[in-house]
């Protein structure tokens, strides 16, 4: 599992609106437009993919034995 | 006659006029509204000021004991509650209140300090819009200052969660009432900072009195969220709560669930915003395509490809012409030439040796055709061949005839 799963989703996310907008522009050569559509197709499966798998990541700050703060996992018991 | 004994000293009068104000238990607990002037304060501490009505006056001390719990800074021409027991100032021989609760008339204590502190705040510029920080729209790790126990961080985990999973939430719990609140507060605003903890701050607590929010109106906290790198999001109370740190801070929520909904993107927005990226893309896609194939309908229209004999057929109509062309020009040149040659042939007709022979000369030659053309010559000669008009016969060579006789030059 990806340590920031965040970044790269933006970073898909960022490439896949570069890709549409490259596309749009009419420019690139036919070739070129079908790589860019199986890139651009590839990075909306893995954001949507990023986002049926997250789950909430949550951690407490506490004090150590030896004083520095350290990160635990927290429980959010409180009943809804 | 006045009666030595019925004669007090100043001291005894004031303590006995002390006494009188002492024992009357109206006084000893008195609040009484008026208006601040005269208002001194000494490097004592203590605060010395005068209570105004339209007729009257009255001089009032507070201590500084009781003035450490002032809120907010008593000024000339405010309007006072003061509250404290009426004694008599033995030196000064005048009686005076000594004030122990300073409130301000009409708003609260609170309010007066609030609305005071905002003021000097946004004099400073920490409230600048120019100073507020863009908050991302990815947030990566997300910290959050608050109590860990109570409604409020569990409505803003369940609704991060719900909305932006992929987030990281750090928290930072502090006491958020009391008097270590602030403090607490400020220190982990600037920890988080220190440690670049996250790159989205969210600071708040659920909804309370206006004393259990009264931390987020506290200077050190104003401060910390001012001076943090990482843009913060205030989240204090409920929707009518506003405090200093709500001013301060990057962005105000009304809630700690709206900074939930603020701080992250909704990820039923974003998997909409994906499928509609997907579909910018195919007809991206499909648009290219389409004018790829006109412009090769478009050459294959074209005539060299629609129909290629017609080039071949145009090429041979060329070819044909230009080979009539050549023919004609050929027959042109043989003509010509011809006429030129009939017309040399004429000439050299006119000069033919034949035409001289025709008119009754002779050549003559030896036996291997040498043509001899003078007597001397012939003379050395057994025979000799003389060729007329039509034909040739052999002679032979007898001696000389006549050596005067010259054949005459043609």
């Amino acid at each position: 599992m990806p340590k920031q799963k965040s970044k790269t989703f933006e970073a898909n996310m960022t490439r896949l609106e570069e890709i549409v907008r490259r596309l749009e522009d009419g420019s690139v050569p036919l070739e070129e437009a079908m790589q860019l559509f199986q890139e651009g197709t590839a990075l909306a499966g893995n954001c949507g993919k990023l986002l049926d798998e997250a789950e909430l990541e949550i951690v407490k700050l506490t004090k150590g034995s030896d004083g520095s703060l350290q990160e635990v996992p927290f429980a959010d018991d409180e009943p809804s | 006659m006045i009666n030595e004994q019925q004669i007090f000293s100043v001291t005894q009068l004031n303590n006995l006029i002390k006494a009188a104000f002492d024992n009357v238990p109206a006084l000893q607990n008195v609040c009484v509204r008026g208006e601040i002037s005269n208002y001194k304060l000494y490097s004592s501490g203590h605060h010395y000021f005068t209570l105004k009505d339209a007729e009257g006056s009255l001089r009032c001390v507070m201590f500084k004991g009781n003035a450490m719990s002032l809120r907010f800074k008593p000024q000339n021409g405010m309007s006072v509650l003061a509250v404290g027991k009426v004694s008599v100032f033995l030196r000064d021989g005048a009686y005076q209140l000594y004030c122990s609760r300073l409130i301000p008339d009409g708003a609260g204590d609170l309010q007066m300090a609030f609305d005071q502190r905002k003021q000097r705040l946004f004099e400073e510029g920490l409230f600048d819009q120019a100073h507020k920080k863009t908050l991302p729209n990815y947030p990566h790790r997300i910290g959050v200052v608050t109590s860990p126990a109570g409604a409020a961080v569990h409505d803003m985990l369940r609704i991060l969660g719900k909305r932006y999973p992929l987030t990281k939430v750090i928290l930072l719990p502090v006491r958020v009432q009391g008097e270590a609140a602030a403090g607490e507060i400020a220190r982990a605003i600037a920890y988080a900072n220190r440690e670049a903890l996250c790159d989205l701050l969210i600071v708040g607590r659920g909804g309370g009195s206006v004393e259990d929010l009264w931390a987020f109106n506290e200077e050190p906290v104003a401060r910390a969220i001012y001076a943090s790198e990482i843009p913060v999001i205030s989240a204090v109370g409920h929707e009518p709560d506003v405090t200093i740190s709500d001013f301060v801070a990057d962005l105000r929520a009304a809630t700690p669930s709206n900074a939930a909904e603020l701080a992250v993107p909704d990820q039923e927005e974003l998997r909409a915003q994906l499928s509609a990226l997907q579909k910018q893309l195919a007809a991206a896609l499909q648009r290219k395509a389409q004018l790829a194939r006109s412009r090769l309908d478009a050459l294959r229209s074209s005539p060299a490809l629609k129909d290629p004999e017609t080039l071949i057929r145009d090429r041979r109509q060329y070819l044909d012409v230009a080979l009539h062309e050549l023919v004609n020009a050929q027959n042109n040149l043989v003509h010509t030439q011809r006429n030129e040659l009939t017309r040399l042939a004429a000439s050299l007709d006119a000069m033919s040796p034949l035409k001289v022979l025709s008119r009754g000369y002779a050549t003559v030659a030896d036996e291997q055709g040498s043509l001899v053309t003078s007597a001397a010559a012939a003379l050395g000669k057994e025979s000799l061949l003389i060729s007329f008009r039509d034909g040739t016969v052999r002679t032979a060579v007898e001696g000389e005839h006549n050596a005067e006789t010259k054949i005459q030059n043609l």
